[in-house]
């Protein structure tokens, strides 16, 4: 059962994992609160908070912040999903006691000052620009903006120039007095670090953060668009395409999620899979071929990827969407769904590796308020679910015929022309990549 | 009288080596050159299994490229007692993964699976370094995969095709290291099946390779098994290897790169030193010095007092013979490269020109201890650490050795390889422009 090793007042759990092997520890924190929570038209407010608090607490210039971390032999950097934030920093342990109180610090009381907001606006437009040069992450941001539409998860994390514009210093202070209290913390160590000696320094720096929780606001469900349909992000002079395709798939603490992970497992989740081995192995169509199911707390999305050369992206596409279609509508063998089990089950070993491994199962389950057991029990669950289970979560939590279809390309009229071709393909729209 | 029978042992240990503070590297021989690195710990039920081959891209012929990364690719398909995808499907049932990689200097295949898979790993590897089966079917396969990898890791990244012309304007076409070791797109579609089993026969050898297991194994138990496994697979006449030769690069060199890309960006290359001299553990510090952590000088110049670069990376070539100090830098829609390079000319004439003070060298030195114990955190990471370490430089605790080199060195030392390195006349620049700029 996993369960926190002490908490600290207001009810902030703190998990522990005590390794000896290496003298490094890792501090996470997680804040329950993410980037769904931004306003409309002013997506990627959360990030920006989270930016801003990295250039320090206040009192401290942004310079003589980033100096003391790196000779602390620190790193310290915060993330944000959809539903939480995320601080995480690695030390060398000697150093424990000092980086927690930098870490403290800006947690409770960071400058948010007005000269760093410019500067980290204007940093975070010049990244948001620099996008551009990444294909996959290109087609990636297309997929999840049109598969979701205006629903949250559609809404980049990063934002976008304009949103990003319009954000303001007040949005941002706000931002961080609403997310950052108590009851949205969770915290973690894990490493070489003694269990008293880790709640003692852990109750000295982090005691202070705010009470009272902030409501989590309610998030509609997302909603499937009917169809099939095709946005082709247009990229001058590319020899090779990206296909991102998408539909919505399911919450991770619904009761077929373990079924539906061995499902997509044995259809696109390692290198034998049907997936790889149709467009890869049989083809050599595209070095990578893969599924994912995404996990939240939320309806996520499936989705597939391949990158086949320009010449074979219809080809391609078609048979992805036939593989696609066969694994609905005929199932998994139960050979593959025994090869798909064992894969899972026994690799579970590496899920305990390291003391940073291990914490993080504790801290996505209390993060996601899943039952203690979910993770303690995963090998059991997925060891027993059947193939008349896994063809049933398939069915049941896939559409066969609504799926979103992001494809990075050099759009032509003729690629125009043989991707509305496809079967079910109800309008192909051209996007240019810099308006992604 | 009976005959005398000698029993001649199959494999002899050579040395045993402290790998950091608590764990240590077995060294053993076995009587066909193979070399066995055997590094137990018990800190999880896991192994990783590493075979390293003393081959890479700088063995290759003009006209052959990237056959050393090709015939990586061969190696995951048929063999003689396998049938095509059983090696990835026996790994990926008993819960592993498997993959490979490769470089200049080597090629090298791993597995990291639960700790009962030690013989299988065993087993599927001394099968295929000695029974593939390389026909005309796999090839054909083969060479489309490597061509779409080729496609995404250089025809359509603008950082692909940068790396590809820098080490090309650095060394020359016809120098091993101014070849990309994916190989030029002419060369990989020209393979035949003869090249293949030529490469295979010629480098694919026990005398060629270093096995690496780390884990929770028991080293008499792992040794047995491997001598059973591969103790059959007969050694070859590895060819002369001539180190590549010394560049002659004597004045600054400049190539354009027109792209669709929002930005200019800048590739710069100074020739530098070779992963086992000691100058290479300075050269290392002087990069973090620049670009490590936020307050890295030039990181800090560039991308938060001038707001003129998005991101700047770097990396010090870690290769067997002298590789290339570069820094990659992303400048901001509409700043033109050559400001970036003034402060990066400015950066270089202040090391050369002021020692860097104590306190900062501390904490550079502080991040290295960092980052050194962050790359043997998994058994995965040991196993790298020790494999690389031996075919590069011939010590399987090079990461510890280059973590004391690390600590000892001198703000003098920085300013003497800074000196003698970061050369204008040493270095080759690609200078990324938008297209129709």
């Amino acid at each position: 059962m996993i369960a926190p090793a002490f908490r600290l007042p207001g009810g902030v759990p703190v998990f522990l994992e005590v390794s000896h092997a290496l003298p490094i520890v890792d501090v996470d924190v997680v804040i329950t609160r993410g980037s769904i929570l931004d306003p409309v038209g002013r997506e990627g407010l959360t990030r920006l908070t989270a930016r801003l608090m990295r250039r320090g607490p206040a009192g401290v210039d942004a310079d003589v912040f980033d100096e003391r971390l790196d000779r602390l032999g620190a790193t310290l950097s915060l993330s944000v999903g959809p539903e939480s934030m995320r601080v995480q920093g690695t030390v060398i342990r000697r150093n424990l006691p000092a980086f927690l109180d930098e870490l403290a610090a800006i947690l409770r009381a960071p400058a948010l000052r007005e000269d760093d907001f410019a500067k980290v606006k204007r940093t975070i437009e010049s990244e948001l620009v620099q996008l551009r040069d990444h294909d996959a992450s290109l087609a990636a941001r297309a997929l999840r903006r049109f598969l979701f539409g205006r629903h949250a998860y559609g809404r980049p994390a990063g934002g976008t120039l304009a949103s990003v514009a319009a954000i303001t210093l007040d949005d941002v202070r706000a931002c961080h007095a609403a997310r950052f209290r108590a009851p949205h913390a969770i915290v973690g160590l894990a490493g070489d670090v003694r269990p008293e000696e880790a709640e003692r320094l852990v109750r000295d720096a982090l005691t202070e953060l705010p009470r009272g929780a902030a409501r989590r606001p309610p998030v509609r469900e997302p909603r499937q668009r009917p169809g099939r349909r095709v946005f082709l992000v247009d990229k001058p002079k590319r020899t090779q395409s990206q296909i991102y395709v998408g539909t919505l798939g399911m919450k991770v603490a619904e009761p077929d999620h373990h079924a539906m992970m061995v499902a997509n497992t044995a259809f696109g989740g390692t290198f034998t899979a049907r997936l790889m081995k149709a467009v890869r192995s049989d083809r050599g169509w595209s070095y990578g071929a893969y599924s994912k199911l995404g996990a939240d707390r939320q309806r996520e999305a499936w989705s597939m990827w391949t990158h086949p050369g320009a010449e074979q992206l219809v080809d391609c596409l078609a048979l992805e969407l036939q593989l696609y279609e066969r694994w609905i509508d005929r199932g998994l063998t139960r050979e593959e769904v025994r090869r798909a089990k064992r894969y899972l089950v026994k690799g579970h070993a590496f899920d305990l590796e390291t003391a940073s491994k291990r914490l993080e199962p504790k801290l996505q389950t209390a993060a996601l308020e899943l039952p203690p057991d979910w993770f303690e029990r995963y090998p059991e669950r997925i060891g027993a679910v059947t193939r008349d289970e896994a063809n049933a979560a398939v069915r049941a939590r896939l559409s066969r015929d609504d799926l979103t279809i992001a494809v990075l390309a050099t759009a032509t009229p003729e690629l125009r022309r043989k991707l509305a071709a496809l079967p079910g393909v109800r309008e192909v729209r051209v996007i240019s990549y810099a308006d992604v | 009288m009976l005959p005398c029978f000698r029993m001649r042992r199959p494999s002899e240990r050579v040395g045993v080596v402290p790998f950091g503070a608590a764990l240590v590297v077995e060294r053993w021989r076995l009587s066909n050159g193979l070399t066995v690195l055997l590094l137990p710990d018990p800190s999880a039920p896991l192994i990783s299994y590493h075979t390293w081959f003393r081959v890479g891209s700088r063995y290759e012929e003009e006209g052959k490229t990237g056959l050393a990364h090709f015939f990586e690719h061969m190696m995951f398909n048929e063999t003689e007692r396998l049938a095509w995808g059983e090696f990835d499907r026996r790994i990926e049932e008993a819960g592993g993964e498997t993959n490979a990689a490769t470089w200049i200097d080597w090629t090298y295949y791993h597995e990291s699976l639960p700790k009962d898979g030690l013989g299988l790993a065993i087993e599927l590897e001394a099968e295929r370094m000695g029974r593939l089966v390389v026909q005309k079917a796999q090839v054909e396969s083969e060479r489309e995969v490597v061509a779409n990898e080729r496609r995404m890791a250089v025809e359509d990244s603008v950082r692909g095709k940068a790396d590809e012309l820098l080490a090309e304007l650095a060394y020359g076409r016809h120098h091993p290291h101014g070849w990309p070791t994916i190989g030029w797109m002419a060369d990989i579609e020209g393979y035949r099946v003869a090249d293949c089993k030529a490469f295979y026969r010629t480098w694919y050898a026990p005398n060629n390779a270093t096995v690496v297991v780390a884990g929770d194994f028991d080293p008499a138990d792992a040794l047995a098994r491997i001598e059973a496994a591969y103790g059959a697979l007969r050694p070859v006449k590895l060819p002369a290897r001539a180190a590549p030769p010394p560049s002659r690069q004597r004045a600054e060199r400049r190539a354009k790169l027109p792209w669709p890309t929002p930005s200019e960006k800048l590739l710069i290359g100074w020739h530098g030193p070779a992963q086992g001299e000691r100058d290479h553990a300075v050269a290392e510090l002087i990069h973090d010095l620049w670009i490590g952590g936020r307050s890295g000088r030039l990181r800090k110049r560039l991308v938060d007092d001038l707001e003129i670069v998005t991101r700047i990376r770097g990396h010090v070539g870690g290769l067997a013979h002298a590789g290339l100090f570069d820094l990659w830098i992303e400048l901001r829609e509409g700043v033109e490269a050559a400001r970036a390079l003034a402060v990066v000319d400015a950066e270089v004439a202040r090391l050369a020109g002021e020692l860097v003070p104590a306190d900062e060298l501390d904490k550079v030195k502080a991040r290295t201890e960092l980052f050194t114990l962050g790359a043997v955190e998994t058994m995965n990471e040991k196993a790298y650490q020790v494999g690389f370490g031996e075919t590069v430089v011939g010590d399987p605790a090079h990461v510890f050795a280059r973590l004391d080199e690390a600590r000892e060195v001198t703000a003098e030392d920085v300013r003497r390889v800074s000196s003698s390195v970061l050369r204008t006349a040493r270095r080759s620049i690609v200078h990324v422009v938008p297209e129709g700029a």
